[in-house]
């Protein structure tokens, strides 16, 4: 069994804590081990590089690295700010040799920043079989149209996270259509979502995320499927802002992508906390279980089941 | 032995880093140097004049030269020397310019380079034999590979001159690309009118012997002698017996794809392409066929009045000698949709090329010449032209300009109001390249009289809303976001060189690029021919060319042709490979690694057998004289013993 370094950072122990208990539920039904870091910090996020300057937005990330790296040859950063801000400070130190030795001298000791760094689309890619994830599921997604939705930063600057095409990633598509789903071409897959401008300037925020629900709704999607706590929030819980802003009616829901594969392998949505979403996801509960009732109906196996009801 | 050196200054090209007076001083110190100067411009009429008297004057029998590179010159310092009376390879030219000055910062050590490299050139010239080369008869029949516009204006200017011509197309019609175009820039004429007459010329000329659904298998022999198998690929129809009625097409009942129309229409598995098509005859693919996937159909067969179809039969292979090739294999359009995802990467059936745009325009086209649009049959009214999808972008590892997108997307907007009068274009673009005749004018008029709406920059995205397609990107000029409602969206891809163009080239023995385009001798000097004599390019299979410059490219080709065989005979270069047959043991390891062919065995008097080069086969590339191991075998003008003299020198 690996086991990981885990760093929940700050959204994964509050605002997506359904993401935390849903990511380990995941974790755990594939043998994967998770070790949460001791003594973690914050991650820097936002306005340590952006709006404090100086090296803080290294450093920050840095010390978590330094302490992973003593017990740990890989850590995985479930939130998507998490894991470029860990990724882009082991880029400097790694480019920057003065940068390295000013922080090896306040550490007193050699740097241990090398740890490997994993988002959770990399992890359960590289941890997860997709032929074992559609026996497990029995291709319990089937019906299911989901819109993988990367948002801006987990694939991006890819010169620093070398993580799937920026432009045209498919790293969640191939495990969620082992499990069954169907993934339409979704032209905002890696569009952004407003991020942090929520705090500052939230018009920003509505019109871009209303963009990416529309656009979900339009290519007929039951669901979107996100990699980040950031564009959770802004795409789920502002909906209904959004729909205040703009007089739309969107009702669009917004699942982890753990929470999706945990809906895959028969978790329910208590125990994934898909029920603490702002939108609800009565439909896509309803349609697994109309697909399930109707797979015990006609036949047993799944791949019948598939060819039932595509 | 009498030695003169002479030393470049070139200007300053040379003269402005190596200090050629005292070179040509250190020289005058060398074994067998009595004459030694330094030159303005020795490749100019008195720089050469100099040589010639020099040579002449104090009785010198050898000549090194120290200037550019021999790439660029050494066939006109042969002709110098020869001028002067000595054997044309009793000369050496030393590069002191590309190898020195222009690498070198310092006077001191660029003239103590240069010194080094005059000695190094006298040690070579000392050793150095007389060679003479001879003469050997050319074929005069030329192959024309590809039947496009250039392909068919190569062929009739070769023709035009008595020699006999072999045009070889894998269509199973000429007319290439342009034949798909339905008016063409900046004038507007409609591209059949004035391409048809010329296929029809081909296929009538009594010099042209045209071959359609034919490929180049093998190349052997050299310039003069190419000796060349052509597969001529069966399509079970009877090329003599068919008369073009296209009953079997109508009658067809399997479905294939429509290359012509460029997926715009519903092909069959019997056809001919488009109805001015050269020759007019069927073909039928045997992969979508009915009676070859299931067996059993037959319907061609039974409806032909002619009695032209030929299941049975098979491909074959004509093997003919040629003296020379002209190689005019056209384009593709780049394959954009794994390369743009953000345009839809192929899933919006309203996103299409320029090239199948043309065909939705084009009378003759699937729709009749009525725009309509794919998805749903509907006419479209706000149609959006990108530019450079697939060129000048870096992020996708093409930055070269397919250099004839900013026309034809001026004359698609012309054309779009001229069929749609209530229609509106609009064009994204980055900048408007109209640099031929007539070109800048054109666009203008797309914008002034026909009301294109032209906006600076790049599209980032496009996507479904309501029906439509949003396309949004930036306008650079005005600073602001964009969004276009758009029903079609048309996209000006970049151009590459043909499929199958690269294995072509390796079997011609010619070099290409990482886009698949030709390269030519020399970009400045030897556009239209190769690295390989008797090998010219024509079009745009060398790089992204319209239909004027492919034509003018195309008659230069066939001028080149022309001027190579008008005499019938071709001087070959004495710079062979030759053999010791004494010593030679026989292993036959030079044949095994000669690219050309051109060692052969030879049985002795005494019975032994060993190796001979055919001296008109061998290239000079000397990669048999590394390769015997008792070093028997040796390169005219490049013997062991000169290049160990050379070696001693510089290491002096």
């Amino acid at each position: 069994m690996s086991v990981y370094s885990y760093f929940p950072g700050c959204s994964l122990t509050s605002t997506a804590i359904e993401y935390d208990t849903s990511f380990r539920l995941v974790a755990e039904a594939f043998n994967i081990g998770l070790e949460e870091l001791q003594d973690w910090n914050c991650c820097g996020a936002s306005p340590a590089p952006h709006h404090w300057g100086g090296n803080l937005g290294v450093f920050l990330p840095a010390r978590n690295l330094h302490i992973a790296g003593a017990s740990h040859t890989a850590m995985v950063a479930p939130c998507a700010g998490c894991y470029t801000r860990h990724k882009y400070a082991q880029y400097e130190l790694k480019h920057n040799q003065e940068l390295r030795a000013q922080l090896e001298e306040t550490l007193d000791e050699p740097g241990r920043f090398d740890t490997r760094v994993l988002n959770i689309v990399e992890l359960f890619n590289e941890e997860i079989d997709p032929s074992e994830l559609a026996a497990r599921s029995a291709g319990s997604l089937t019906g299911l149209r989901l819109g993988a939705y990367y948002g801006c930063v987990l694939t991006r600057p890819a010169h620093v996270l070398n993580f799937d095409d920026p432009r045209d990633p498919v790293s969640m598509e191939l495990l969620l259509k082992a499990a069954g789903a169907e993934l339409p071409f979704f032209p905002f897959k890696s569009d952004c979502c407003g991020s942090y401008m929520g705090l500052t300037n939230p018009d920003i925020v509505l019109g871009a995320s209303r963009r990416i629900l529309e656009a979900a709704g339009e290519c007929g999607m039951d669901a979107l499927v996100t990699a980040c706590p950031l564009c959770h929030q802004n795409l789920d819980l502002r909906q209904k802002q959004i729909n205040k802003r703009y007089g739309t009616a969107l009702r669009m829901p917004v699942l982890y992508f753990s929470q999706a594969l945990g809906l895959a392998l028969g978790f329910s949505a208590a125990q994934l906390g898909i029920d603490a979403h702002a939108v609800g996801v009565g439909n896509i509960v309803d349609k697994m279980r109309s697909a399930t009732t109707g797979t015990e109906a006609e036949a047993p196996a799944g791949p019948a089941a598939k060819e039932a009801h595509s | 032995m009498r030695i003169g050196v002479f030393v470049c200054q070139c200007g300053t090209n040379i003269a402005g880093t190596v200090a050629t007076e005292k070179v040509a001083e250190a020289a005058l110190a060398m074994r067998d140097v009595l004459h030694a100067q330094s030159i303005q411009y020795s490749c100019s009429e008195p720089g050469q004049r100099a040589i010639i008297e020099a040579v002449q004057r104090q009785g010198l029998t050898r000549v090194v030269l120290a200037a550019c590179s021999p790439r660029m010159h050494e066939t006109t310092f042969r002709r110098t020397v020869a001028q002067a009376g000595l054997n044309p390879f009793m000369f050496d030219m030393v590069n002191i310019r590309e190898q020195c000055s222009w690498i070198h910062t310092g006077m001191d050590e660029a003239t103590l380079k240069a010194t080094d490299l005059v000695r190094k050139g006298v040690a070579r010239v000392r050793a150095q034999q007389p060679l003479f080369g001879s003469t050997m008869p050319a074929t005069r029949n030329v192959l024309v590979i590809g039947g496009g516009v250039a392909g068919i204006q190569a062929a009739l200017d070769i023709a035009d001159t008595g020699i006999p011509v072999t045009l070889v197309e894998r269509e199973s019609t000429i007319g290439g690309n342009m034949a798909r175009l339905d008016k063409t820039f900046p004038t507007l004429d409609c591209s059949s009118c004035i391409l048809t007459p010329r296929m029809v010329e081909a296929k009538a000329h009594d010099k042209i012997t045209l071959m359609v659904n034919t490929e180049v298998e093998q190349v052997r022999g050299y310039m003069g002698n190419f000796e060349i198998d052509i597969r001529k690929k069966a399509t079970c129809v009877i090329e003599d017996k068919c008369t073009g009625c296209m009953i079997c097409q109508e009658k067809c009942p399997s479905q294939a794809p429509d290359e012509f129309n460029v997926g715009m229409g519903q092909g069959k598995a019997i056809s001919i392409p488009f109805p001015q098509a050269v020759p007019l005859v069927a073909r039928l693919r045997q992969e979508h066929c009915r009676q070859f996937i299931k067996g059993k159909c037959g319907v061609c067969q039974k409806v032909c009045p002619a009695g032209a179809i030929d299941y049975e039969q098979q491909d074959e292979v004509i093997t003919q000698k040629f003296g020379a090739v002209v190689v005019a294999t056209g384009y593709d359009t780049f394959d954009w949709q794994a390369a743009y995802p953000e345009y839809g990467g192929g899933h919006y059936p309203d996103v299409i090329t320029s090239l199948q745009y043309e065909r939705l325009l084009s009378a003759s086209g699937p729709t009749g010449g009525q725009v309509r649009r794919p998805s749903d049959g509907q006419e479209p009214r706000n149609i959006v032209f990108i530019s450079c999808v697939g060129s000048r972008d870096e992020a996708i590892g093409r930055p070269l300009c397919c250099s004839v997108g900013c026309m034809h997307i001026a004359k698609q907007a012309i054309l779009t109001k001229e069929h749609i009068p209530d229609s509106q274009s609009y064009v994204f673009y980055i900048d408007i390249r109209a640099g031929g005749k007539g070109y800048e004018e054109f666009t203008r008029r797309a914008q002034r009289e026909f009301g294109a709406i032209y906006l600076r920059g790049r599209v980032g995205k496009i996507y479904p809303r309501a029906g439509r397609l949003i396309v949004q990107g930036t306008d650079t000029l005005a600073g602001d976001q964009v969004e276009v409602e758009a029903d079609l969206v048309v996209l000006a891809t970049g151009l590459s060189g043909a499929a199958g163009a690269d294995a072509l080239a390796r079997k011609l023995n010619i070099s290409y690029d990482q886009y698949g385009f030709l390269t030519e001798g020399h970009p400045k000097l030897r556009p239209v021919e190769t690295n390989t004599g008797g090998i010219y390019l024509a079009g745009a299979c060398q790089a992204p060319r319209d239909i004027p410059d492919s034509v003018a490219q195309a008659s230069a080709a066939a001028a080149k042709v022309a001027g190579l065989l008008a005499r019938g005979e071709i001087e070959t270069s004495p710079v062979v490979a030759q053999v010791d047959s004494m010593k030679c043991v026989a292993c036959f390891k030079c044949r095994d690694v000669c690219p050309y062919s051109a060692v052969d065995m030879e049985k002795l008097r005494d019975g032994r057998e060993v190796a001979k080069v055919i001296p008109s086969l061998c290239q000079g590339c000397g990669v048999c004289t590394v390769t015997c191991p008792p070093g028997v075998m040796s390169l005219n003008g490049f013997t062991d013993n000169q290049l160990i003299s050379e070696v001693v020198e510089v290491l002096r």
